[in-house]
C-alpha cells in the first residue's frame, strides 16, 4: 500500500545542516531551485526542552505522509532539525499511495500505523473519531520549549474537534485560501489589477474583461471536477452574506436560510450568471494548479503551500497575491492546511513529538516562510523580521497574514454519522445540491431545501 | 468392508493434495464470506466494535433514499441491460469476420484482441483523454468532419451512454470465445445447408445461431455477472457523476465501506449483489432447456 519514499536519511540531513553557514533568511531560495533551505539555527534551537529521550538511544522512527511538493520540503526542514538532536534515530518516511484515509484506517485496524502522520482538516473529524491520532496536548503540557497559546486559533482549531477536548494536529502553515492571480494578464486585458481592497463585485467587472480579451481564458480557476465543492471556497460565501449553514449546537441544518441561499447564490452565479468560472464537467489537462502555472486562469484561489510550485514553474509572466475578495456583510475566507499528527499505535511517541514540534518552533516557520512553503502562524512572529528579507515573488505576501485573520474553519461539529463537509452524507448532500444547482437541475433555493432536509433527517435520527 | 493399505494411502494422499485448495476456500473465501453475512447485521466501522442492528442494514437500503442503493442499483441495471447484448452482437460479428478464410486474417483477429490485454486502468485513462470534451482527439475528430461535437462524460444524459460504448472496447475476450464456437461448428451442416438451398441468412439463423447458443449462454452468464461488479472505469473516469450518473452499485458499495465508514452497510449491499448474481444465472439457467442447444442431449 506504501512505497518507501527516497529521501535523505537522517543522517543526510545532518550532514546537511552541518554544512550550511548560511544565516536564516538572509536570501530566499531562488524561484527555480528546489533545495530546502536548512541553517544552522536549527542546531542551535530545536528541541531544548526534550529530556525524556535517550540522545544515545538507538531506534527507528516511522513516518507515513503524503508526498506533496509542500509536504515534503517540510518533512525535510523537519527531519534535518531532528537528525541534528538525534543522529542515533533513523526516520524511515513513507509515501501514502491511493485513498489516504482508508489505508491509515486499515493500518489502525491492524495495530501497525507508524509513529508519525499526515493529517489535514480533511481527515481531523474521521481520524479523531476513530481513536487514530494521540491529543498532542499532553505533550505541550509537558514541554516548556513549546506552547499552543502562540499558535492563531483558527489554524489551531483545524486540528481540533468541536465536543472532544485536545489537539490532534501541528499544521505546517497559517493557511487561508487567498487570491493567486496573473498580473500580467490583468494589465495586458486592460483591465484593474486586483488589490487587498476588492470585492467580488470588483473581481468579476474585471474578469469579464480579462475573459473577452482572451478567449480560452478562464477567470477564476474553480469549477471543473474538482474545487467546486471544497468547503473552503463556498462555505465564506454564506457566512460572508450573513448566514451560516448550521446551528451552533447542530441540531439544525440552516443551507437554506435566506441568508445562506443568498450567498450560495452569489457563489453559484459564478458559473450561471457571469460565467467567470471552468464549467463544471470540464477536465483541464493538468489540473487547476497547471491551469493557473500555463496563464489560462487568471487566478487561483488557494493556501500559502503553492508559492514554492508558482515560484519554480512560473517563469514567463508576473503573478502575485491578495487577499480574499469581500463578500457583502464582510470579508472572509476560508482555512484549510495539512499538518503531522502521532498515531495511537507510536512506540516512541516521546521521539515523534520532538519531531514534529519542530514545525510549531520560530525557526521552523522562518524556514517555512523562507523557502515559501508555508506563512508563520505563531502570534508572537507577526511582526517579525524575517518578512522583510523574502523576495518576490509574491510580492504581497502580507496578504496571507492579513487573510488567516479572516479566515475561518469549517463546522465540524456533525454527528459522525452523517458526515462532515468532507465526507459522508453531507459531504455528498451538499455536493449534490451544488451540482445541481451550477447545472441549473434546480434553483438554489429548491437545491437546498431538499438538501436541508436530507440532512436535517439524519441530524434529527443521530442525536 | 475392509479396505486395502493402498486403498487408506491413496485416499490419504488425495485429501493431502486438495487441502491447500479447500483450506484456501475455507479461510480466503468462505471465511470473510461468512463474516460479511455477520457484519451485515451490524453497524461497524473497522475501528469500533461491530454493534448488532438486526435488520436495519437491509432496510435502510430500500428506504433511506440519501444512500442511493436502490438508484446505483438502477444504474447498473441500466448498464447491464444495454452493455451485454451490445458486448454480445459486437463480439459476434467481429468473430463471424475473422473467421472468413482470407489471407493476413490472424493479425486482425490479433489486432482486435490486443485491446483485451492492455491494463485496464491504462486504456480508461486513455479513453478519459480521447473524451475530453475540449481537448479530446474524438470531439476535434468529430469537429473535422463537420459534426456536433459531443459531451460524453461531462454531462448526466451522455456519461452512461458513453460508458455502454466504451464496454465495447473489451470484446476481445468474447470474440476469441465466439470464434473457438463458430470453428467447432461442423462444416457438413453448413454443406447440408447449401445442397438445400439456404441462403446466407438463413444458414446464420438455423445452423450457427442455435450451435453457438451454449457459447452465448456462457457468455451471457459471465457478461451480466461482471456488468453487475462494473467498477474501475466509473471509479477512475467520473466517480459515480455527474449527478450520480454513473454511480454504479460497486462504486457506491465501495464509498460506503471504505469513505463513509459504513461495512455493515456495504456488507449488506454485498449480499444483496450476490443474491442478485444468483437470481438471475439460476433465471438463465432454469430458461436454458428452452433456447440453448447442446449436441448431447444432457
Amino acid at each position: 500500500m506504501f512505497r518507501e519514499r527516497t529521501h535523505a536519511s537522517s543522517k543526510c540531513a545532518v550532514a546537511v545542516v552541518a554544512a550550511s553557514t548560511v544565516i536564516i533568511a538572509a536570501c530566499a531560495a531562488p524561484a527555480t531551485t528546489r533545495v530546502i533551505e536548512v541553517t544552522k539555527e536549527v542546531v542551535v534551537t530545536a528541541a531544548p526542552g526534550a529530556g525524556a529521550i535517550d540522545p544515545n538511544a538507538k531506534f527507528q522512527l516511522t513516518y507515513l505522509n503524503i508526498c506533496f511538493p509542500s509536504s515534503m520540503a517540510v518533512t525535510d526542514l523537519m527531519l534535518a532539525a531532528f537528525g541534528a538532536k538525534y543522529p542515533n534515530v533513523d526516520v524511515k518516511v513513507d509515501c501514502a499511495q491511493g485513498d489516504y484515509a482508508e489505508g491509515v484506517f486499515a493500518q489502525a485496524a491492524a495495530g501497525n500505523l507508524p509513529d508519525v502522520i499526515f493529517s489535514a482538516d480533511l481527515f481531523t473529524v474521521p481520524f479523531v473519531n476513530a481513536g487514530v491520532l494521540l491529543d498532542l496536548e499532553q505533550f505541550d503540557k509537558a514541554d516548556d520549549s513549546f506552547s499552543f497559546d502562540d499558535i492563531y486559533p483558527n489554524i489551531l482549531a483545524l486540528g481540533q474537534v468541536p465536543g472532544k477536548p485536545g489537539t490532534y494536529m501541528i499544521p505546517a502553515s497559517w493557511d487561508s485560501v487567498q487570491m493567486y492571480y496573473n498580473k500580467d494578464l490583468f494589465e495586458k486585458s486592460g483591465a484593474p489589477v486586483p488589490t487587498d481592497e476588492w470585492t467580488w463585485d470588483d473581481l468579476i467587472a474585471a474578469c469579464k474583461i480579462v475573459q473577452e480579451k482572451n478567449p480560452g481564458v478562464y477567470c477564476v480557476a474553480n469549477g471543473g471536477t474538482e474545487g467546486w465543492d471544497w468547503w473552503a471556497y463556498f462555505i465564506p460565501w454564506i457566512v460572508g452574506h450573513g448566514g451560516y449553514p448550521v446551528s451552533e449546537d447542530f441540531k439544525t441544518s440552516t443551507f437554506s436560510s435566506p441568508e445562506s441561499l443568498a450567498g450560495i447564490q452569489a457563489y453559484v452565479d459564478l458559473w450561471t450568471k457571469h460565467k467567470v468560472t471552468i464549467p463544471i464537467g470540464e477536465q483541464l489537462p493538468s489540473g487547476r494548479d497547471g491551469c493557473f502555472i500555463a496563464g489560462k486562469c487568471a487566478t487561483y484561489f488557494m493556501i500559502p503551500g503553492l508559492m514554492k510550485t508558482f515560484r519554480e514553474k512560473i517563469t514567463d509572466f508576473t503573478w502575485d497575491v491578495v487577499q480574499m475578495p469581500a463578500l457583502p456583510k464582510k470579508r472572509v475566507t476560508g482555512m484549510g492546511t495539512y499538518g503531522y499528527g502521532i498515531s495511537k499505535d507510536s512506540k516512541n511517541p516521546q521521539a515523534a513529538w520532538e519531531l514534529i514540534k519542530f514545525l510549531a518552533s520560530p525557526t521552523g516557520q522562518r524556514l517555512s516562510l523562507t523557502n515559501y512553503i508555508g506563512v508563520p502562524f505563531l502570534k508572537s512572529m507577526a511582526n517579525d523580521p524575517v518578512y522583510e528579507r523574502l523576495q518576490p515573488p509574491p510580492q504581497n505576501i502580507q496578504a496571507f497574514l492579513k487573510g488567516g485573520e479572516i479566515g475561518i474553519f469549517p463546522p465540524n461539529g456533525y454527528p459522525p454519522k452523517c458526515g462532515s463537509l468532507y465526507a459522508g452524507l453531507i459531504n455528498q448532500t451538499i455536493r449534490t445540491a451544488l451540482e445541481e444547482s451550477i447545472r441549473g437541475v434546480k434553483t438554489v433555493e429548491q437545491a437546498f431545501k431538499d438538501a436541508d432536509a436530507e440532512i436535517q433527517s439524519c441530524l434529527d435520527t443521530a442525536q | 468392508m475392509r479396505h486395502s493399505r493402498l486403498y487408506w494411502h491413496e485416499t490419504i494422499q488425495g485429501y493431502a493434495f486438495i487441502m491447500p485448495v479447500v483450506l484456501g476456500l475455507i479461510l480466503f473465501v468462505f471465511g470473510p464470506m461468512i463474516a460479511s453475512l455477520y457484519i451485515s447485521f451490524t453497524e461497524y466501522s473497522i475501528l469500533q466494535a461491530p454493534v448488532w442492528v438486526g435488520l436495519r442494514n437491509y432496510v435502510d437500503m430500500f428506504t433511506r433514499a440519501p444512500l442511493r442503493v436502490m438508484h446505483s442499483l438502477w444504474v447498473t441495471v441500466i448498464y447491464a441491460a444495454c452493455s451485454v447484448p451490445l458486448i454480445l452482437v459486437t463480439a459476434l460479428g467481429a468473430a463471424l469476420l475473422l473467421n472468413q478464410k482470407l489471407r493476413g486474417m490472424r493479425y486482425f483477429r490479433t489486432a482486435l484482441y490486443i485491446p483485451t490485454v492492455v491494463p485496464l486502468v491504462a486504456t480508461v485513462f486513455v479513453w478519459g483523454w480521447l473524451l475530453n470534451p475540449s481537448l479530446g482527439l474524438v470531439n476535434a475528430t468529430l469537429k473535422l468532419l463537420g459534426l456536433p461535437p459531443g459531451t460524453w462524460l461531462s454531462e448526466p444524459n451522455t456519461a452512461l451512454p458513453t460508458l455502454i460504448l466504451l464496454s465495447v472496447w473489451g470484446i476481445g475476450g468474447s470474440m476469441v470465445v465466439f470464434l473457438a464456437g463458430l470453428q467447432g461448428i461442423p462444416e457438413s451442416l453448413y454443406e447440408a445447408a447449401k445442397i438445400d438451398g439456404a441462403n446466407e441468412w438463413r444458414t446464420f439463423w438455423y445452423i450457427t445461431l442455435p450451435q453457438l447458443s451454449p457459447t452465448i449462454f456462457f457468455l451471457l452468464i459471465t457478461g451480466i455477472i461482471s456488468a453487475f461488479q462494473y467498477f474501475a472505469p466509473a471509479f477512475i473516469l467520473t466517480r459515480g457523476g455527474p449527478l450520480f450518473a454513473t454511480y454504479f452499485y460497486n462504486l457506491n458499495l465501495y464509498e460506503k465501506a471504505f469513505r463513509w465508514q459504513f461495512m455493515g452497510l456495504a456488507s449488506a449491499m454485498a449480499w444483496l449483489l450476490f443474491i442478485i448474481i444468483i437470481a438471475l444465472t439460476y433465471i438463465l439457467f432454469r430458461s436454458s432447456d428452452a433456447w440453448v442447444h447442446y449436441e448431447v442431449k444432457r
